[in-house]
């Protein structure tokens, strides 16, 4: 099976937020499909459970994915996927 | 403990005893919003007024540290032992401290009496400010979105501590 | 005293002569202009008449809290400063938070303005209604960290709120700034000097008063209710947790992390400029918040390894990381705790302080400030000693760089010569804060007509990202469709940044945080204006609100104009304009002049502003009820 690799920022059990592991997906499965496979194997107060979809950023290889298309977006082998909950600065 | 001479005027009041609900205080999680000063003055006179609210965050700047202080609803509070008056009064059915303003001369032996700073004096009301729990369900632990202010029996407070202390032994064991 | 929240007061000090006193603000103005940013800007175009030199005794120096600053609205603690800036010679307008504001309305005054030059060295004393100008020469030269501690000393009330200023101000450094409340800071475009020309030290307040509202119960009501929404946004969530530098490790994988003064988009190890970091390696030791706030973005932190000494301070925050950090090529936590504490101490504006640091080493890089010029200094990308050294050199103008450097990229780049200029990442005089607008069209905009300079507080369209559903939402609301969120469209940029502007002057002039209503959105028009009404017991619409917020943008346009400012001042930093972003998913952009001057003439055709020059016609004045006011500036 297609491994690609995970970053995590923003959630998850670590205070820091960060996370990087590589995770196994069918062939063509979707971005979209991989969410909610993390999600539905997250701990309950996790907030990767919580979360709304809406509110969390896909980067996809370094781009930016819009929502529309986080269902339409297949992964294969050696894709990175960076899901983030997206802080604001100034 | 500092207790002004009038503590021990032969107006001692009687107490059933029993332990009451408290308001606890968490200082690392205050970050000094001020909501607990905002929700206090707004419950009580319906104005925002810090210096009439009842609970007031002390501040060490230098350290980054914010402490609340409040009203522990002592058992036997000493603010009720000292009043001359009987203005500070005991009120049973909460059971809670009441300030009779009518009966309150201001001569600010409460505010000496209490061993934590938790009773003020107001210039504006003419009136001692001693926190009466709102009756049981405090607005300032309702405002306080950051934990560092909870409602609750004294002795779940104890329990919290007994096993923060406890947890130093619970590692013994462990193999890494 | 307890105060009716709609009967405002000016506290007036002429610090040439001693004189102190009071003004009523009208109710009208109130609904002109709502309140602090607005009355401010309003204050500051009568006073302060054309070609004042904004570090002599004619620039008035104006500190208004907003109109809802004192109540339990979230976030609602924020204070303007307005001025002549001395940076920019043209208006200028800061925000900052912290607590003084509110403790200055429970003192009576809803606004203090300062006008004139003390002969010597003086702070302001603000006791209730006991207003007293003592003496400050024993404070000056003192870091502002001591000199708060000995004047809450001297005054007796470890309580109290302090605005103050540090050496950089004394000495006129063009980013100095004006630190309240220890922890925060009125940043950019250099108050610190205004205040530093008038020899004021500071500014001491103890208000015990309060206020009474004309609908309490269903203001109170209505701000709970937005309190929790906030509370429940994901942006809130990550900025309690994270602080401000929480997007910095998305920043850098996304490659829009600005760094080595604006020529990269990433930089190695950008973790150790994360807020994540600071909380896993155990610099946080806390959080703080601002008044009335419950996002507590603020952080507090201990260094650890203490090579550069013990620091236990608040900040860094995002700018130091960015500024400071990646656009200096340094990844240093402990070197950044540290100059962030000198900042806060010596009084300067983080984002400035490392943009002109940075442009001195891509200047040293490049062979045109060496040797002496350099005070001897190794410049290159990344020197840890020489970022520490060169902040005190430039706080006390000590050295030919020290000095030099005190007056900002742009005149440090006419001095040196050569190319510098182009890497000068400023226009109109005022750094660019670390956004890149060669990849975000809306900031691009908003950042070319701001009328303090290139910079993200005072109209900031984070939605055009739209990262967040409500962001989304936002522009559909705006341009018709959310597929406009998408920074890199030239299309409806202008329509995004006329509404933000708005917003932000609304925002502002209330004493709103502006992640509250521009970067989560549960502060937002409708519940502005409501609160405001039940407030002030004055019905005000969402629309008579955010016309208020075109009001006040277009008074200070005014100002501007009235100084001298045209449509070729509205520009951005050479860089931005001239060259590509290096890589990433924004490789290869630019916000070149033919972009800019199309995005420019829809704005301007927006606002009801003269193509050619950028001044407002005569009919947009007299639409906004104007023409008292500016009717001698516009153009027919």
């Amino acid at each position: 099976m297609p491994q690609v690799t995970l970053r995590f920022f923003g959630f998850g059990g670590k205070a820091s937020g960060f996370e990087t592991r590589t995770e196994e997906v069918r062939e063509g499965t979707s971005l979209g499909q991989l969410w909610e496979t993390l999600r539905a194997s997250a701990a309950r107060d996790d907030l990767l459970a919580r979360i709304d979809e809406t509110r969390v950023t896909f980067i996809h290889n370094g781009e930016l994915v819009s929502h529309e298309n986080v269902h339409e977006t297949p992964l294969k082998e050696g894709d990175t996927v960076a899901l983030m909950v997206l802080a604001v600065g100034g | 403990m500092t207790l002004s001479l009038a503590a021990w005027l032969p107006q001692m009041r009687d107490f059933d005893g029993g332990f009451m609900d408290t308001i606890t205080i968490d200082a690392e999680k205050c970050t000094a919003c001020m909501a607990c000063e905002l929700a206090c003055s707004f419950a009580h006179e319906g104005a925002f007024v810090p210096t009439l609210s009842r609970i007031r965050v002390v501040r060490f700047m230098g350290e980054g540290l914010n402490v609340p202080i409040v009203c522990v609803n002592c058992a036997r509070p000493a603010c009720v032992e000292v009043c001359p008056t009987g203005a500070a009064h005991i009120d049973r059915s909460v059971p809670v401290v009441r300030v009779n303003a009518e009966e309150c001369i201001g001569c600010g032996e409460c505010v000496s009496a209490c061993p934590f700073g938790a009773a003020d004096f107001s210039e504006e009301k003419q009136v001692a400010l001693i926190c009466d729990l709102c009756d049981g369900h405090p607005a300032c632990v309702e405002h306080c979105i950051y934990g560092a202010l909870t409602f609750e029996p004294v002795q779940s407070l104890a329990k919290r501590k007994r096993r923060l202390a406890a947890e130093a032994y619970s590692h013994r064991d462990e193999v890494s | 005293m307890i105060r009716d929240i709609g009967a405002q007061r000016i506290l007036n000090v002429d610090l040439s002569s001693g004189r102190i006193w009071r003004e009523e603000v009208d109710r009208r103005d109130l609904l002109q202009f709502l309140g602090g940013r607005g009355i401010n800007a309003k204050l500051l175009y009568e006073r302060v008449p054309k070609g004042i030199d904004p570090l002599g005794p004619g620039n008035v120096l104006i500190f208004g809290p907003g109109t809802l600053t004192g109540t339990s609205a979230p976030s609602s603690g924020r204070t303007s400063v307005t001025c002549k800036g001395p940076a920019t010679g043209l208006y200028l307008k800061v925000s900052v938070g912290g607590h003084l504001g509110a403790e200055l309305k429970y003192s009576g005054h809803d606004y203090v303005a300062f006008h004139g030059q003390a002969e010597h060295p003086v702070y302001l004393w603000i006791d209730d209604e006991a207003v007293e100008i003592r003496d400050a020469r024993h404070l000056w030269g003192l870091g502002t960290r001591e000199a708060d501690r000995l004047i809450r000393e001297e005054l007796g009330d470890n309580d109290i709120e302090v605005g103050l200023i540090g050496p950089a101000g004394e000495n006129g450094v063009l980013f100095s700034c004006i630190i309240f409340s220890l922890y925060n800071s009125a940043s950019r475009g250099g108050p610190g000097a205004v205040m530093g020309s008038k020899n004021l030290k500071a500014l001491a307040i103890r208000g015990t008063g309060g206020f009474r509202l004309a609908e309490g119960e269903q203001f109170s009501e209505l701000a709970l209710q937005t309190r929790e929404e906030l509370s429940k946004d994901a942006g809130s969530e990550s900025l309690f947790r994270w602080g401000t530098s929480g997007s910095v490790p998305a920043l850098n994988e996304l490659k829009m992390l600005a760094s080595y003064n604006f020529s990269q988009v990433r930089i190695d190890d950008a973790e150790k400029l994360s807020g994540q970091y600071l909380e896993d390696e155990g610099y946080l030791t806390g959080r703080e918040s601002c008044f009335s706030c419950s996002t507590a973005c603020h952080r507090f932190v201990r260094s650890k390894e203490h090579p550069y000494g013990v620091v236990r301070d608040s900040g860094p925050e995002l700018e130091t990381m960015l500024s400071l950090g990646a656009e200096c090529g340094i990844v240093d936590t402990e070197a950044l705790i540290k100059s962030n504490q000198l900042c806060n101490d010596y009084g300067l504006d983080v984002i400035s302080a490392g943009h002109v640091i940075s442009w001195a080493m891509e200047s040293y890089e490049k062979g045109l400030i060496k040797g002496r010029q350099a005070d001897d200094l190794d410049l290159h990308f990344g020197n840890v000693e020489s970022q520490l050294d060169l902040i005190r050199r430039i706080a006390l103008r000590e050295g030919l760089l020290g000095d030099l450097l005190a007056n900002g990229t742009k005149h440090a780049a006419e001095e040196v010569g050569g190319d510098s200029w182009k890497w000068a990442i400023q226009a109109k005089g005022l750094e660019q804060s670390a956004c890149d607008t060669r990849a975000a069209k809306s900031y691009a905009l908003a950042f070319a007509v701001n009328p303090r300079g290139p910079d993200h507080l005072m109209t900031e369209c984070y939605a055009e990202f739209g990262i967040t559903e409500e962001a989304r939402d936002l522009i559909r609301r705006i341009t018709g469709d959310e597929k406009h969120a998408d920074p890199k469209l030239l299309e409806h940029r202008s329509s995004i940044v006329r509404w933000h502007e708005d917003c932000y002057a609304a925002t502002d002039a209330l004493g709103f945080c502006a992640f509250t209503s521009t970067a989560a959105y549960a502060v937002n028009p409708k519940n502005m204006a409501q609160l405001f009404s039940y407030a002030l017991g004055i019905p005000l619409s969402e629309e008579e609100l955010m016309r208020a917020g075109r009001r006040i943008v277009t008074l200070e346009r005014c100002f501007n104009v009235r100084e001298g400012a045209r449509r070729e001042h509205d520009v951005l930093p050479w860089r931005m304009m001239n060259d590509p972003v290096p890589e990433g998913p924004t490789k290869g952009m630019v916000t070149d002049k033919v972009m800019l001057d199309g995005l420019l003439d829809e704005y301007y055709q927006m606002h009801g502003w003269d193509l050619g020059t950028g001044i407002p016609k005569r009919e947009t004045i007299e639409s906004l009820g104007l023409s008292g006011l500016c009717g001698d500036i516009a153009v027919d």
